[in-house]
């Protein structure tokens, strides 16, 4: 809301400087968003009232809370009305039909008036806080409005069939035009103000078009009514239509301020306007509505919650600086809550006016409670912090991939029997259709971050992420947590006096097995197998005890075509949860150094191209028996040294006996044995 | 036959301590000690001398081959010290050269400030609280005291998964506060981080995706002023001494009374700068008494408990500590903006 420095002046004195005001007016709960110097000295100040507070959209409520700031007196607008008209229950009539949407409803009518432009003075302060002058009856409203705080509307009376205000719900499409000139189609949602025949106005929201006040009007019915909240809020929204009136009725309007607020604009346009106020008002309420309600503070209360003693004497003064009237009775404080402060229903409520007005600067600010048990970190979050440190430490950086995805793109990125990437739970109202589903796999995230960062001309790209993936069910999704990691381009790591290396399958393999490793499940499976959003011949699943935990290998080269990605993606995807679960299990055993010295062979085999590494060194052991200590891979070649169709391995071998030092002969009597065995199993030659 | 001693070891001295390489040094320990050497050869003519003479020469002779043996050994040393030396000297690196290192990736900004936060709050006796991204109308906005008709439940700005709107992605992680006096009775420390959701097109400053880290405290006789003092206590530890805290009264439907809190700027130091608007002071967050109506909905007495909740935006408090002005960059995966954290 906009107000005048000079203008709030008018009700009540006060001696602060506009910086000043504002600084205790945001302090108190008035934020003052803007200050803007204006003509003759004068300061604008737009003020953000929060919800709660209706009573304060006008300059009077404002007044109250300096009040109870800095004390000072309040000048009230002048409200006394010469009835010189005819009686008005011979001029209009009026009745209510919707008494839950219209508990209260006052009119007054003027007689006689010339409508014209408004006097200078107030035109210069409607204009000075941004509204536009109409003429001398409207700017009155729109004066009164802003200094009660009370939305009121002048009906050309002559315009109104029979004379008569009928508050209804409009008829089902009862078509109406408001004064912006735009034709509405109505439903009985909306209240209305009729005629005998016709909607005159949008209850508590816009004036029609047809009885608006024009240069020929000669009579104003002039209302002055109490609108419920809620279907003001409602009626508003669904026509999209909000108004200063509407933005105050649907905060909630004092209804015991229609006939104070009706008197004062009737007053000032027969000032200004000419013509007779006539005699009375049509006062019909529906409800009855209590001068105050009661509530009690208890001070000690008021302490315990805010943490700061306030005087009893400076509690009570705040309170009646409010019109909030308190009294203080043992050792609790009376209070009576004017209609007007209808978000005060509880203590609380009068423990914040008091502690807001008082100041929280005043609230001590060393203060901490010691806690008796100290708080420990969850084992979850040491373990996700460690996830994080495995992954940088081998090269990957963390990315926040959005929960929000384009379902389009899961069919092509389908990571089953790991994880299939759908059903996915969407959206009921998107904002658009690239993020109208919960991601259910991590790779759309890290596929986007990859492609943008190659797109900046990046030569290689390494990035992880830990997060949330969302699985349907009947109904909350069951939300999981996975570590998904990519990398691509060049590999990381690489020194100057080597020549630079694309990463490859290996690369995303080994820092799975490292992480695997640092967390003891080295004995992790992998196992080829065909993932439709990875290549068909460069995928696998991973187990731990049989359990599916993920997969890694590199994206579909087609799929890495269609997001137009230039380089192969190489890719892993594991369920964390699982993860840490298996990990939880894995205990340390030591088992004894060797006491008896090893024997190392190596062994060179040629073999048919398509034969698994790991058929190979799981035979070897088989053959090899118990005194092979390890077997690892040292060499593999294929190409023109060796017949097409087939490869060659190395292998090395260590043998060592627990119980004693092996000889030469023995080893070469084992070794042999292996020698023999491959040949046969495996179509192998010795190199 | 002994003058002959005397003179080779006078020979071999001179020799030895002239001798200027490790090659030249091995020729004499050939040409004096060799299985042909001057004094094998001497010996061997042991036989010509009269019996009495013999062991004497015979020893004299040793005594020598020893002397020498020990001269040669010195000189020996010292020769391949020097020439190590000189040889050492040639094997000279480029030190400013790269090394060999991993190469290192980089924590999340966000995940760091947050590793950061939880230290701070589990010093003071919190700890972490986590809840589903999906949650129920009820405990996003229901349980939290807010009304029907309040706009933050509006289509326009939450998220929904079903058309009754009961289901849907959590706005604040004030859903956590919830689920957590749902489970357990008072007293209740926690941080309640995690995602939130609002229907907010992506620009500079927004993100339909984001971060808090609420906190909640319940007890007896929890008050605004404790808040005040955790709050203090946080700020400085984690942006510093110097930084300040101040409250403004506000309105929020969970909370009463009800504040807003801003932190003095991080970049003016309270003067004034672009970044505050010339106002010494940067909105942070909003907090406040917890409403008796969220304890009654959670089953907690109010006349008995009472505590606050705050909260905390992750990116905000990240772009304000780190200095970055867009908001998207925390989702982009850029990696060259990851690595500067």
């Amino acid at each position: 809301m906009k107000i005048t420095y000079n203008w709030l002046k008018e009700f009540i004195d006060f001696n602060w400087t506009v910086k000043e005001l504002s600084d205790k007016l945001t302090f108190s709960g008035i934020e003052v968003e803007a200050v803007e110097p204006l003509s003759g000295g004068d300061h604008l100040l737009d003020l953000e009232i929060t919800p709660n507070r209706p009573d304060c959209l006008s300059l009077l409520g404002i007044a109250r809370d300096i009040r109870a700031l800095a004390g000072g007196k309040i000048t009230q607008p002048d409200c006394t009305v010469a009835e010189k008209g005819q009686p008005i229950d011979q001029l209009a009539k009026l009745s209510i039909e919707d008494g839950a949407g219209c508990p209260r409803y006052l009119a007054r009518v003027i007689t006689g008036v010339k409508i014209a432009e408004s006097p200078g003075w107030l035109k210069t302060k409607i204009e000075k806080i941004g509204l536009r002058s109409i003429n001398n009856v409207a700017d009155v409203t729109n004066l009164v409005m802003h200094e009660l705080g009370h939305p009121l509307h002048a009906f050309d009376y002559d315009k109104l069939a029979d004379h008569t205000i009928v508050v209804r719900r409009a008829k089902p499409n009862e078509n109406f035009t408001t004064l912006d000139g735009v034709e509405r189609k109505l439903t009985a949602e909306n209240l209305v103000i009729a005629d005998a025949k016709r909607p005159v106005a949008l209850a508590g929201i816009m004036g029609g078009l047809e009885s608006e006040i024009s240069d020929h009007t000669k009579n104003v019915l002039l209302e002055s009514a109490y609108f419920e909240p809620n279907l003001i809020r409602k009626g508003s929204r669904a026509l999209g239509l909000k108004t200063e009136a509407s933005y105050r009725f649907e905060r909630g309007a004092d209804p015991l301020i229609l006939k104070k607020a009706a008197d004062r604009a009737a007053k000032l346009i027969a000032e200004l306007a000419g013509g007779q106020v006539a005699a009375g008002v049509l006062d019909v309420a529906k409800t009855e509505f209590p001068e105050y309600r009661r509530l009690t503070l208890r001070p000690e209360k008021a302490s315990s919650l805010l943490g700061m003693d306030i005087p009893v004497q400076r509690t009570v003064e705040i309170l009646n600086a409010l019109e909030l009237k308190a009294k203080i009775s043992g050792e609790i404080i009376e209070v009576h809550i004017p209609s007007f402060r209808s978000d005060i229903e509880r203590e609380v409520d009068l423990i914040e006016e008091v502690g807001r007005i008082f100041g929280y600067d005043n609230l001590p600010g060393d203060r901490i409670e010691p806690w008796a048990v100290p708080a420990v970190k969850r084992p979850k979050d040491i373990f996700i912090a460690g996830i994080a440190k495995i992954m940088t430490g081998l090269g990957f950086s963390e990315h926040y991939g959005l929960t929000l995805i384009d379902p389009g793109q899961l069919e092509a990125l389908d990571l089953s029997p790991a994880f299939p990437s759908q059903p996915a739970v969407e959206l009921v109202n998107p904002i658009s259709s690239d993020q109208s589903a919960l991601r259910t796999i991590l790779l759309p995230g890290l596929l986007e971050a990859a492609g943008q960062n190659l797109n900046n001309g990046l030569d290689g790209v390494r990035l992880f992420e830990m997060g949330k993936i969302f699985r349907p069910q009947k109904t909350t999704p069951d939300e999981g947590l996975r570590l998904g990691a990519l990398l691509c381009g060049r590999a990381a790591g690489q020194f100057w006096d080597a020549k630079p290396r694309a990463a490859d399958f290996f690369d995303i393999k080994g820092a799975l097995q490292f992480l695997l490793d640092s967390l003891g499940l080295a004995e992790a499976e992998f196992s080829a197998e065909k993932i439709p959003a990875l290549h068909p011949g460069r995928s696998a699943l991973v187990r731990v005890d049989k359990k599916i935990l993920g997969c890694c290998g590199e994206l579909d080269p087609s799929a890495a075509d269609k997001l137009g990605l230039k380089e192969r993606i190489y890719y892993l995807e594991i369920d964390l949860e699982l993860l840490m679960e298996l990990s939880g299990l894995k205990q340390s055993r030591y088992r004894e150094l060797p006491k008896y010295p090893s024997i190392k062979r190596d062994l060179a085999l040629d073999l048919p191209a398509q034969t698994e590494c790991r058929r190979v060194a799981e035979l070897i052991g088989l053959l090899a028996g118990g005194e092979l200590e390890s077997v690892s891979l040292f060499d593999l070649y294929q190409g023109k040294q060796i017949e097409q169709g087939r490869k060659s391995m190395a292998f090395s071998l260590v043998y060592r006996a627990a119980d004693r030092t092996l000889t030469d002969a023995e080893v070469s009597g084992i070794h042999q044995k292996v020698v023999e065995g491959l040949k046969g199993k495996l179509q192998a030659n010795i190199r | 036959m002994k003058d002959k001693l005397a003179i080779i070891g006078a020979e071999a001295e001179a020799k030895i301590s002239g001798c200027r390489s490790l090659a030249e040094l091995e020729a004499l320990r050939v040409l004096y000690l060799g299985r042909k050497g001057e004094l094998t050869e001497l010996l061997k003519s042991v036989s010509s001398l009269p019996p009495e003479e013999r062991p004497s020469f015979g020893a004299a002779t040793n005594q020598l081959k020893v002397r020498i043996g020990q001269l040669l050994d010195a000189r020996k040393a010292g020769l391949s010290s020097a020439e190590r030396k000189s040889q050492h000297s040639q094997e000279t690196v480029d030190i400013t050269l790269p090394g060999r290192q991993p190469f290192a990736g980089h924590r999340h900004p966000l995940s760091q400030l947050l590793e950061e936060i939880s230290d701070i709050f589990h010093g003071m006796g919190f700890t972490v609280a986590e809840g589903p991204d999906v949650d129920t109308a009820w405990n996003n906005f229901d349980a939290l005291n807010t009304p029907e008709s309040h706009p933050s439940r509006d289509p326009q700005d939450t998220f929904y998964l079903d058309k009754e709107n009961s289901l849907l992605l959590r706005t604040h992680t004030s859903t956590v506060q919830i689920r957590t006096m749902l489970s357990q009775p008072p007293p209740v420390r926690i941080i309640a981080p995690g995602r939130c959701y609002r229907r907010d097109a992506i620009d500079a400053s927004h993100m339909p995706v984001f971060h808090q880290c609420e906190g909640l405290y319940v007890d007896k006789k929890a008050s605004l002023a404790d808040f005040k003092g955790i709050l203090n206590y946080f700020v400085h530890q984690l942006l510093g001494e110097k930084v300040k805290v101040r409250f403004r009264p506000h309105f929020f439907p969970f909370t009463e009374p009800s504040v807003e809190y801003d932190f003095s700027c991080l970049f003016c130091g309270g003067k004034g700068c672009r970044v505050c608007k010339q106002s010494g002071w940067l909105e942070i967050s909003g907090a406040g008494m917890v409403d008796p109506n969220v304890f009654n909905n959670v089953g907690y007495d109010p006349e008995i408990y009472q505590g606050f909740a705050w909260g905390l935006g992750l990116e905000r408090v990240a772009m304000l500590r780190y200095g970055i002005n867009d908001i998207r960059l925390f989702y982009q995966g850029d990696m060259r903006f990851l690595e500067q954290f």
